[in-house]
């Protein structure tokens, strides 16, 4: 039981049961609880990109929407069973991750970011233009969350938003252990190597290109459930899920949780970012400008991260 | 059979053959690759491993020829080097950049789910290692944060962890201050003792006490190739090298 | 089926919005390349080109705001520099990117509050108002113009990159390390300098383009990405591949519009990934440090 209460996903796990009536204290509500994990999910599944492998992409919203509308379009055109949904999210996802991360994971640095972004507008005007399949402009509205079925149990209806909410927390929870596990895995090692000197890694034997698309695909594939479970979340997905400004809050919001030092950053970037969102758009429609300027003092002030801070702390105090 | 053979091997970036017609049988034992800078030993070193490609010629190990081999394949079939700047881990301890060098031989990479921890004989082999290359109580250390010279044995460690049967070391003493320079020459000693090196570097006292065999290099090309003590008594290599 | 004129007239039609695509790249392929930092703000500073322009021609005229709105963008651009920007040296190059894009996104939204959250078309300026008979065709003055000045200002660029010591300095400080360490603390300035005139050249591209496109908050966008489709076209860094890559793009975009309207805005990133799978670099791309 000591061991049990030592791991961070016990409390964790704690701590987002009890959300849900925390929020309401700074006038959120359970849909926002359930906003938050999605969007932790994301950006998880982004980290394992960014800090895990050295690759920063800047079209990951692209992924996420792919998502949100497999799902939609399963729902629409072949069933609306919410598991071959979320699935074919993740298909779909990782079907195009895998083809942009093909071309371009031979490429580093900066221009790695570039052709991210050029292949997520791509699939952005795609989504904005394709009125047949996807809706163009309007997206596609009026979907519903299916029934939760379970072998052997009877179905539980999600539209309730505490249960969406502690379906959303399963799924978060098994997501970001098995991150957790994949990071500490031999394979997270040669990540790790790759990110830090990919020409030796290189020299040690590996494929170097060949893990990196794997890492790019699995980050894909973790985007598109996000997106599918906040298709479900919304009922509706537009275009401009897809859309750069889109990924760059993803990009924001795992540094500015402290990301790229701390497995965690990225949850409690989410909470900020979601948190903020909503609560400075009830103040002023300017939010953006407001959201613009956090950007700008995180990165001038503490790039590491809030969670970075902790450790630089830590580590003057030594 | 000779372990490496270079048939005419050539390498041009623009107009200039930075490796020109090199043709080389190397043998068990420690072999010497000197020269002056730029004379083209590491771009020798870099089309042997594979990173460049080259513009002329073949090159076998063994009897199986790896000319234009990606540097994965190369590395793989056992052919490992050091490099002249360092290319270490910098933010993983030491362990664990053995770890994961020793993983790459043992073919554990693509395992998602597992935890690198449980993986004891990857685990028991990098540690031989540290012993071997005397870095054991520095296990647990950033590699960032070594002396220069326990960085330069790192740099050697990572090329031996995955058992190579050639060793290519492109001057492993570059930089080391005189204070850690003995250290790091005894242990190259004590590498010639097991493995097969092709060693490039500069420092002619090293070179010419453990060498079984020297190349000497200018302009891309070999000028002499012999015992230490005939290329001691060579002419031209005096010439160009070091009557300097 | 279209008519070999419909083909001319687009194909000229390209050419023109490809030179405008070509002098909204080339700040920020300066920029890229020179300094080694991605400008997400450049839509926005092209933005503000824009409606500076489109708040001073009422008073001053074209030709006066032509010349008002870049140099106050591009002092902009250097007060941006010297506060913000200048702190990411030397840090990866994602900072900086994501520093750019929080301006970017305060910047969209403060013009929102300034000039309103809706778009305004603005007129060509009179005096070239109408069209002018080609022979084979009517053709827009004002978008002659537009080609002509596009084309004179990258000239210009051109020129001081090639024909000046300090555009040899400049050039050779984004290859080149060891210049860059004997500049010492001139770097700074440079830097400094050449984030002022990429700024000042995306606000100058924002003063052609606003009758052609209208000014609206979002405007950037047009900008930004087309840019970014144009660095990867044409290589990081590269004069001539920018004007290649700007070219290429106006030309399909208008070619688009003709065969494949809806696809107009699709066919830039598509010739990107086309492009990329045989010239890896883009077109005039070299080996960049950017890319470690
Ligand atoms: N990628 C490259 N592109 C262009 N020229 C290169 C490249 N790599 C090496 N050269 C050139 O090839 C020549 C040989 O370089 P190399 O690094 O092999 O010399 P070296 O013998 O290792 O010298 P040193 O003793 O200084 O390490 C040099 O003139 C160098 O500038
Ligand atoms: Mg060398």
């Amino acid at each position: 039981m000591r061991r049990f209460l030592k791991l961070p996903f016990v409390w964790m796990f704690l701590f987002f049961l009890v959300l849900p009536y925390l929020l309401p204290l700074i006038k959120g509500y359970t849909a926002l609880a359930s906003e938050i994990l999605i969007y932790a999910m994301f950006a998880l599944g982004f980290n394992l990109l960014l800090s895990y492998t050295g690759l920063a992409s800047f079209g990951h919203a692209a992924f996420f929407g792919i998502g949100a509308y497999a799902m939609a379009l399963t729902q629409l055109k072949l069933s609306d069973d919410l598991w071959l949904g979320l699935l074919m999210g993740m298909v779909a996802a990782g079907f195009f991750a895998g083809i942009v991360g093909a071309i371009i994971c031979r490429k580093r640095g900066i221009y790695f970011s570039l052709l991210t972004l050029a292949f997520s507008q791509m699939f952005f005007f795609i989504a904005f233009r394709w009125d047949e399949v996807t809706g163009g402009e309007t997206g596609l509205t009026g979907l519903r969350r299916p029934p939760l079925r379970l072998p052997g149990l009877p179905a539980v209806s999600l539209t309730e938003p505490m249960a969406f909410y502690l379906f959303a927390l399963a799924v978060f929870m098994v997501v970001m252990i098995l991150i957790w596990r994949l990071v500490h895995s031999p394979f997270g090692s040669v990540l790790q190597s790759i990110k830090q000197n990919e020409v030796r890694a290189k020299y040690l034997g590996y494929n170097t290109v060949f893990y990196k698309w794997v890492s790019f695909t699995i980050s894909g594939i973790i985007s598109g459930l996000a997106g599918a479970m906040f298709l479900l979340q919304q009922d509706a997905v537009f275009p401009t899920y897809l859309n750069w400004t889109e990924s760059g809050n993803v990009v924001m919001v795992t540094i500015m949780g402290g990301g790229v030092v701390n497995f965690f950053g990225p949850i409690l970037g989410a909470g900020i970012f979601v948190i903020l969102q909503n609560a400075i758009g009830a103040y002023t429609e300017h939010w953006l400008l407001i959201l613009g300027l956090i950007f700008i003092a995180i990165i001038m002030v503490i790039p590491e991260g809030i969670l970075g801070l902790f450790k630089r702390t830590k580590t003057v105090q030594q | 059979m000779p372990i490496l053979t270079t048939e005419n091997l050539t390498i041009a970036f623009g107009g200039l053959r930075a490796v020109d017609g090199v043709s080389l049988k190397i043998e068990k034992g420690l072999t010497s690759v000197i020269g002056p800078n730029g004379a083209g030993k590491t771009t020798l070193f870099n089309l042997l491993t594979g990173f460049y490609k080259p513009t002329g010629g073949k090159i076998f190990f063994g009897e199986k020829e790896i000319t234009s081999l990606p540097v994965h394949k190369i590395a793989r079939l056992g052919i490992s080097r050091s490099f002249q700047i360092l290319k270490i881990f910098v933010d993983m301890t030491v362990f664990e950049n053995i770890r994961v060098a020793v993983q790459a031989q043992m073919g554990h990479g693509m395992e998602f789910f597992v935890s690198r921890d449980r993986l004891t004989d990857v685990t028991k082999r990098a540690e031989d290692i540290l012993e071997e290359i005397n870095l054991a109580s520095k296990g647990g250390l950033k590699a960032k944060n070594l002396s220069y010279g326990d960085k330069r044995i790192l740099e050697i460690g990572l090329s031996l962890a995955g058992s190579p049967q050639v060793l290519l070391l492109d001057e492993p003493t570059c930089g080391v201050g005189a204070h850690e320079r003995a250290g790091v020459a005894r242990f190259i000693h004590e590498l010639t003792k097991k493995w097969t090196i092709l060693l490039v570097e500069h420092d002619m006292d090293i070179v010419m006490d453990i060498s079984d065999r020297v190349v000497v290099m200018q302009q891309g090309r070999v000028i002499a190739d012999g015992t230490p003590g005939e290329i001691r008594n060579n002419d031209t290599v005096r010439e160009v090298y070091l009557g300097r | 089926m279209p008519s070999g004129i419909d083909f001319l007239s687009q194909g000229i039609n390209g050419i023109v919005l490809g030179l405008l695509f070509s002098l909204i790249a080339i700040g920020f392929t300066l920029m890229l390349g020179v300094i080694g930092i991605i400008n997400f703000a450049h839509g926005v500073l092209f933005a503000l080109g824009a409606y500076f322009a489109f708040t001073l021609r009422n008073s001053l005229g074209f030709w006066a705001a032509l010349i008002i709105s870049p140099l106050l963008v591009g002092l902009i651009g250097i007060i941006i520099e010297r506060l913000a920007v200048r702190r990411m040296y030397g840090k990866d190059a994602l900072f900086c990117l994501l520093l750019t894009f929080g301006i970017a996104m305060s910047g969209e939204e403060l013009i929102r509050m300034v000039w309103g959250k809706l778009g305004h078309s603005i007129a060509a300026p009179a005096f070239v108002s109408g069209s002018i008979d080609l022979g084979f065709m009517l053709y827009s003055k004002y978008r002659l113009l537009l080609a002509v000045l596009s084309a004179l200002i990258l000239f210009l660029v051109w020129l001081f990159l090639e024909k000046t010591s300090y555009g040899a300095i400049v050039k050779a400080g984004a290859q080149d390390s060891e210049m860059v360490a004997a500049l010492g603390n001139n770097i700074s300035r440079m830097r400094t300098l050449v984030f002022g005139i990429g700024s000042a050249l995306a606000g100058v591209a924002g003063v052609i383009a606003a009758p052609l496109w209208s000014v609206r908050p979002g405007m950037g966008n047009d900008a930004i990405m087309p840019a970014f489709v144009i660095v990867v076209l044409g290589g990081i860094g590269s004069f001539w591949g920018t004007v290649i890559g700007g070219l290429a793009v106006g030309l399909s975009v208008s070619l688009a519009v003709m065969f494949f309207p809806r696809m107009s805005d699709l066919v830039m990133y598509i010739l990107a990934a086309v492009v990329l799978l045989f010239w890896p670099r883009g077109i005039m791309g070299e080996k960049s440090i950017l890319e470690d």
